[in-house]
């Protein structure tokens, strides 16, 4: 691959991570945010958590987009909600999850 | 820099608080730099990919794209896509921690990640106070595990066996549904909120999401569900104040 290509590209995308990134940060102490902007930023860690989640159960066939939901993901992530439910640790979630994974793929459930 | 030992505790704290998702950023940062490097990309080219451009999923479209040679605009106008969600995370980040130096939010503001802004999200829907350093301390341990496993597995990636067989790929999404569940927990165990109303919004953000994924890439499904589930909330905290 050529160098330049690959620098060129590199900046540009620094650049469009960057700035959405710490602009927030700058411009923040100059504006007084409305009230229901306020209530928006409140609900934004709720949605975006649930939609990221969501984002790796829902699987897009590429050539009918058609949308369908990843059962087996959706079961081997049952064990490990509960347990995290129950002792609301989010190290375990990942441990017995994984765990459940491996074993639904060793014995090709 | 001198640091007192209130502040030295919380970084630690906050380094501690980032274990939960080192496996996923060890894991995922070993798939890319396998991937990197099966492509043969250099261990100073995926340094600069994971260290400096520091984006996640972005980085795995960044070098399919870049093996397939698409024009440098495409490239660049689909990162801006994947990450601008990034710029609602950091608006929430400055209505937490609204005191702090120009050189702290600038640190702050360029390390935040979907997994960073998970860990404060529970902190936050369960009122829970954190102070500039714990985020510090997050941010920064959750950095160096991520660049050190893509650059470690971008030279030793293509000994190792295939991840996937020991389920060590799926500690994402099992990170993300640990996230959503904290996040979701504190939201209804929080008095000022209504669990009915939290529910509807965690229904509406999964029907948007399903919708828009059905048009859309994950990145930007995610990002239009998420903004419009949110101004739903918006709506509906504002009819229930008027019924009041």
């Amino acid at each position: 691959m050529n160098d330049n290509y690959f620098y060129i590209v590199l900046v540009g995308c620094v650049i469009v991570t960057f700035l959405p990134r710490i602009l927030p940060f700058l411009i923040a102490k100059y504006i007084i945010f409305p009230e229901w902007m306020t209530t928006f930023l409140r609900y934004l860690p709720l949605t975006m958590m649930t939609t990221l989640m969501f984002q790796n159960i829902f699987v897009r066939n590429e050539n009918t987009y058609l949308v369908t939901i990843d059962f087996v993901s959706l079961m081997a992530l049952v064990p490990g909600l509960m347990i995290g439910y129950f002792r609301r640790s989010l190290m375990l979630v990942v441990l017995s999850s994984v765990v459940v994974m491996a074993v639904i793929r060793y014995f090709n459930i | 820099m001198f640091l007192s030992n209130q502040q030295l505790t919380d970084f630690w704290d906050g380094v501690k608080s980032s274990l939960p998702t080192m496996l996923g950023y060890i894991s995922i940062g070993a798939a890319f730099g396998t991937i990197a490097g099966a492509q043969h990309f250099t261990a100073w080219q995926v340094f600069l990919l994971g260290g400096v451009l520091y984006a996640g999923s972005a980085q795995f479209i960044v070098v399919s794209m870049l093996v397939t040679q698409s024009s440098i605009s495409n490239i660049i106008l689909m990162v801006f896509l994947v990450n601008f969600r990034m710029f609602l995370q950091s608006l929430t980040v400055t209505r937490v921690f609204p005191n702090q130096s120009t050189l702290s939010s600038l640190l702050m503001g360029s390390l935040v990640t979907d997994e960073s802004f998970g860990i404060l999200s529970v902190n936050i829907a369960a009122d829970k106070q954190r102070s500039v350093m714990w985020m510090h301390g997050l941010n920064i341990s959750s950095w160096l595990t991520w660049w050190l496993s893509c650059v470690i597995f971008s030279v030793v990636g293509k000994g190792i066996t295939n991840p996937a067989a020991y389920g060590l790929d799926f500690a994402l999404p099992a990170m993300f549904a640990g996230l959503w569940l904290l996040t979701s927990i504190s939201m209804f165990q929080n008095p000022k909120e209504d669990k009915l109303k939290i529910w509807s919004i965690i229904i509406v953000s999964i029907i948007l999401l399903y919708l828009l994924m059905c048009f859309f890439s994950g990145a930007v499904a995610v990002l239009v569900a998420s903004i419009t589930a949110s101004l739903y909330g918006v709506l509906i905290h504002q009819r229930s104040k008027k019924l009041r």
